[in-house]
């Protein structure tokens, strides 16, 4: 029981990360067939948000209420200024979101400095839970990751723009052809990633190094999370992460991190062998 | 109603309509028929917008709506089935009509009650996806979804494709009374001549791109002239 609690919520953080990150990337890949390489950058936009923050006096929770904010703010200068017009062109998308990936490292790095940069949690210290002693704020991730994942079902299920977007991802001419403004539903679709991924950004945080970099962690995984679980479904993204992340920490707890990474990309490969779609496609 | 003009389109550089001229009354069923390549999809394609036009004229109510979005002429009024009826397999069938209800113009969104009168098989369906109906039932839900816009227009191909003959027979009595009960204009394009004929009040015959005939569905009727422009 000692041993066994603490591995499952220590899974249960790396889901939740993977989780929140790879949902954005899951709807634009799925809805739009944009393979964003500047998503991780969304991740760092929200992670710098809460140490500008925290640096100019504010606290941890007026930074997740700012962060979705300006994640959705650059997203939709990336759709309408970029990403637009490259739809029909899978590859030239590839290229201009990794230059504008670029560019905002770069920017990052001349505006505040290549050093880690402070950013802290609303809460410090362990508390009990199920008979062990696990830290705070972990708890807190996993729950607040639980409530995105929660309201993003929502959103898609139960609202008439959840509908839209579930029509669009399935067949968007004749979605566009029922009165559908398509490209209306793209750049929504696209801001609401962007500040899903922003919120990710405050979360990790103060659980990792804040640097201009720090996106590009978070990408790789979050592909493996969307490919294997599937593109454009939250079951697909819930099973991906669950998948990546669960096996991750479980091996991490009987090999070398280098090795278990490698384990997990073979299970990802031999899993996308026999479902190419994914675990649970759109 | 609708009133198309010297209508040219092409996929890339290969040109599909060269010069298509036609009108569709109110409350007219409207057979569009021609052998297999000769641009019917592509005409109606370019009716609603998937396919831009390069030259012409669409007149829909007295809008020229060439070159809009296809959200914005769904909204002025033009509903589109397409061949193999495009429903969202994923969706259940009271999520595709609602979809359908977004080109409403009165923007209420809700799902009229006609459909079900017409098909009241969807009633009984409302909960299932859209994907497990049989190929008749998916038609019917096409058809049903494209009414929930209101449209003064309906774009029909090939509605009888893979379908049972029981149930063609219906399909084209349903498309009679949707015509004559709420006004709608109808364009049918169709390869089984027998529904064409007896569901249109008029016949257009298209050959490479253009309209090569028009008349009343008994002229077609004449061995001589369907085979003269449909070759059977």
């Amino acid at each position: 029981m000692e041993t066994i609690v603490p591995l499952v919520l220590n899974a249960l953080t790396l889901i939740s990360i993977f989780m929140i990150v790879g949902l954005g990337l899951a709807i634009i890949f799925g809805l739009m067939n944009v393979i964003n390489l500047a998503h991780g950058e969304f991740v760092t936009i929200g992670a710098f948000t809460l140490s500008f923050v925290q640096a100019m006096g504010g606290n941890y929770w007026m930074a997740l209420l700012l962060a979705p904010f300006v994640g959705a703010a650059v997203g939709f200068a990336l759709e309408r200024l970029i990403v637009q017009h490259l739809y029909t062109r899978p590859m030239a998308t590839i290229l201009a979101t990794w230059g504008v990936s670029l560019m905002i490292q770069q920017v990052l790095q001349i505006v505040f400095g290549s050093g880690p940069q402070q950013a802290s949690g609303p809460i410090e210290g362990s508390v009990e839970f199920l008979g062990t002693s696990y830290p705070a704020y972990r708890l807190l991730l996993i729950s607040f990751a639980a409530a995105i994942i929660a309201g993003v079902v929502f959103i898609f299920r139960k609202t008439r723009f959840g509908l839209d977007l579930r029509a669009v991802i399935q067949n968007r001419d004749m979605a566009e052809a029922q009165g559908i403004n398509t490209r209306r539903v793209y750049t929504i679709a696209f801001c609401g990633a962007a500040a899903i991924a922003a919120i990710a950004g405050v979360l990790i945080a103060p659980l990792t190094k804040v640097i201009a970099l720090m996106g590009a962690s978070y990408l790789a995984p979050s592909f493996f999370v969307v490919i294997v679980g599937g593109a454009g479904s939250i079951a697909g993204v819930a099973a991906g992460s669950a998948v990546v992340g669960g096996l991750e920490t479980v091996l991490n707890y009987q090999v070398p991190v280098t090795v278990s990474q490698a384990v997990v990309l073979v299970a990802a490969v031999v899993i996308v062998r026999f479902k190419p779609r994914g675990l649970i496609p759109a | 109603m609708l009133k198309v003009s010297n209508l040219h389109a092409a996929y890339s550089t290969v040109p599909v309509l060269t010069g298509v001229d036609c009108e569709l009354g109110k409350g007219e069923v409207l057979a569009l028929l021609g052998r297999n390549g000769v641009g019917k999809t592509t005409f109606m394609k370019a009716l609603i917008g998937l396919l831009r036009p390069t030259d012409g004229r669409v007149e829909l109510d007295g809008n020229a709506i060439q070159g809009l979005p296809p959200h914005r002429i769904a909204r002025l009024g033009m509903a589109y089935v397409p061949q193999g009826r495009g429903i969202f397999a994923k969706l259940s069938v009271r999520e595709n009509l609602l979809v359908g209800t977004r080109a409403q113009r009165d923007g209420t969104g809700t799902i009229p009650d006609d459909v079900f009168s017409y098909f009241p098989i969807l009633q009984e369906r409302l909960g299932q996806a859209g994907g497990t109906l049989s190929g008749g039932e998916q038609q019917m839900l096409a058809i049903a979804r494209a009414l929930c816009g209101h449209p003064d227009v309906l774009l029909l191909d090939e509605p009888s494709e893979g379908i049972q003959p029981s149930i063609v027979q219906e399909l084209g009595r349903i498309i009679g009374r949707i015509s004559e009960s709420s006004g709608t204009s109808v364009l049918l394009v169709e390869q089984n001549i027998d529904l064409a004929l007896e569901t249109s009040g008029r016949c257009l015959v298209m050959e490479k791109g253009r309209i090569v005939h028009e008349g009343a569905p008994d002229d077609l009727r004449d061995e001589a002239v369907l085979s003269k422009y449909l070759a059977i």
